[in-house]
């Protein structure tokens, strides 16, 4: 049948259509021509994204501040020079827009309400799993899946400046001194936070698992 | 060192990120040590648990949302100051800024509710209308300083008559008002308006009576100019060295 080859790739992919071309944008400027936006979109997209979403604990937030990242990316791109890292660069902003959201009261009491996107995109990933032959048992998946959403509420709950050291240096296997780059920390700093974060969100597992 | 200095370590060490003289080191403690060798099982297997998250990739409506906000962004190298304030505007995200805009609600409200108790209380707005009054050019410590000297000079209360005097008048209810001469037009029901020059001598010059019956206007103007009484000055302000008096209610004995 063909809804057994349906896959979440299968949505359409839009393509990224920039008012201005590249070319135009980069035209005359050979320090910036290395780096045009839509090369920096198709590469980093996904791991702004898992990023924002393991640091906010929400799809809707992520896809928002991931928008908002490359809203600003596209707008100050020109201003790179390339003293440090595009990535680093790139989980700085991000790094900035998620303590920006963070602060907010909103993302405290967002454990009340469940997104319906987020619940369409659980579903994609049940039937896709389902579908996909070679998936656990639904008691596995369901405890699997049990798991990681219980590791997501500890690491919600973690002080937002630890969880983003312990993300960057395990989702993103950045190293101390790029994590310090990145957010402007002494290697010191980085270590005891990491530290810190780690036991923390294992105190926080033996409560939870 | 000590368990919490080799605590540190061990993070580093999960992480690769330890030189191998420290390395040495913290192999040889944890040989010795069952707890710090209990935490270093207990990290890694934190460790290994965030690193076990699935990647979520970006859904495909990013790039959707993406093109219709980028079709509003100005030329990121050529845009003028309106153009990137435009886009600002259109791009404010309350729920980002909501506690910017939480704080600045409340600091604009008290903002103006400080300025409008200093404008609307009693005092502010004595001090307004002196302000609005002096607004002609005249300095408002002149007129007090010339206020002073009147009220030193001319200390009068009906106490203060003495009852020697052979022609003893009296005003009953001193309720000396001043104005500007502008509103000794408007003065109105039983109330007597009397604008007066003062010399320089501190004696009155009347300029013009206004208000009251003509019986009462002419006693009071027989009494100012024989000098006989000249009311306190209690409140009020001169304006061009013109006072203008009005009596509420005016007695005259004798």
């Amino acid at each position: 049948m063909a809804t057994q080859d349906l896959t979440l790739k299968d949505i359409p992919e839009a393509k990224l259509v920039l008012p201005y071309s590249d070319s135009e944008l980069t035209a005359g400027d050979a320090a910036h021509a290395s780096c045009c936006f839509e090369d920096v979109y198709t590469e980093y997209r996904d791991m702004i994204f898992h990023l924002a979403y393991r640091l906010l604990g929400h799809f809707d937030d992520a896809l928002d501040l991931t928008q908002d990242v490359f809203m600003t990316v596209y707008r100050k791109l020109d201003t790179f020079r390339g003293e440090s890292s595009l990535k680093t660069w790139l989980y700085r902003i991000v790094a900035n827009k998620a303590a920006n959201r963070q602060r907010w009261w909103r993302v405290r009491r967002r454990g009340h309400t469940v997104s319906l996107h987020e619940l369409n995109h659980a579903a994609m990933i049940r039937l896709n799993l389902s579908l996909s032959g070679g998936a656990p048992s639904p008691e596995q998946a369901c405890a699997a899946r049990e798991a990681r959403k219980n590791l997501q509420r500890c690491l919600d709950r973690l002080p937002f400046k630890y969880r983003m050291v312990l993300l960057l240096r395990d989702i993103e296997a950045m190293s101390y001194e790029e994590i310090g780059n990145c957010l402007g920390l002494s290697l010191g700093t980085v270590k005891s936070r990491i530290a810190r974060a780690r036991e923390q969100l294992r105190g926080l597992m033996d409560s939870y698992l | 060192m000590d368990c919490d200095n080799y605590k540190i370590l061990v993070h580093a060490y999960i992480d690769g990120e330890l030189s191998s003289a420290d390395e040495m080191d913290l192999n040889g403690h944890l040989t010795r040590c069952a707890a710090c060798r209990m935490y270093l099982a207990r990290m890694t297997e934190a460790r290994d648990m965030v690193r076990s998250l699935p990647a979520v990739s970006a859904p495909a409506g990013l790039t959707y949302t993406l093109n219709s906000r980028l079709n509003f962004a100005p030329h990121p190298l050529q845009s003028d100051w309106f153009a990137t304030l435009q886009f600002r505007l259109l791009e404010f995200s309350m729920a980002e800024h909501l506690r910017t805009v939480f704080l600045a609600v409340p600091i604009t409200v008290l903002f103006f509710l400080a300025i409008s108790l200093l404008v609307y209380s009693p005092v502010g707005l004595e001090n307004l209308q002196t302000f609005l009054d002096d607004s002609n050019g005249n300095g408002m410590a002149e007129n007090l300083v010339e206020r002073q000297y009147l009220e030193n000079l001319y200390d009068f209360s009906p106490e203060r008559i003495s009852s020697d005097q052979v022609y003893q008048p009296r005003i009953s209810t001193v309720s000396v008002k001043m104005f500007a001469a502008n509103d000794f037009q408007k003065l109105k029901g039983n109330r007597l308006g009397v604008l007066t020059h003062v010399r320089s001598d501190g004696s009155a010059e009347i300029l013009s009576i206004s208000g009251g019956d003509q019986g009462t206007a002419v006693k009071v103007r027989n009494m100012i100019d024989s000098s006989i009484v000249f009311p306190a000055i209690t409140k009020g302000k001169l304006v061009d060295s013109r006072v203008l008096l009005t009596f509420e209610k005016i007695e005259v004995k004798g």
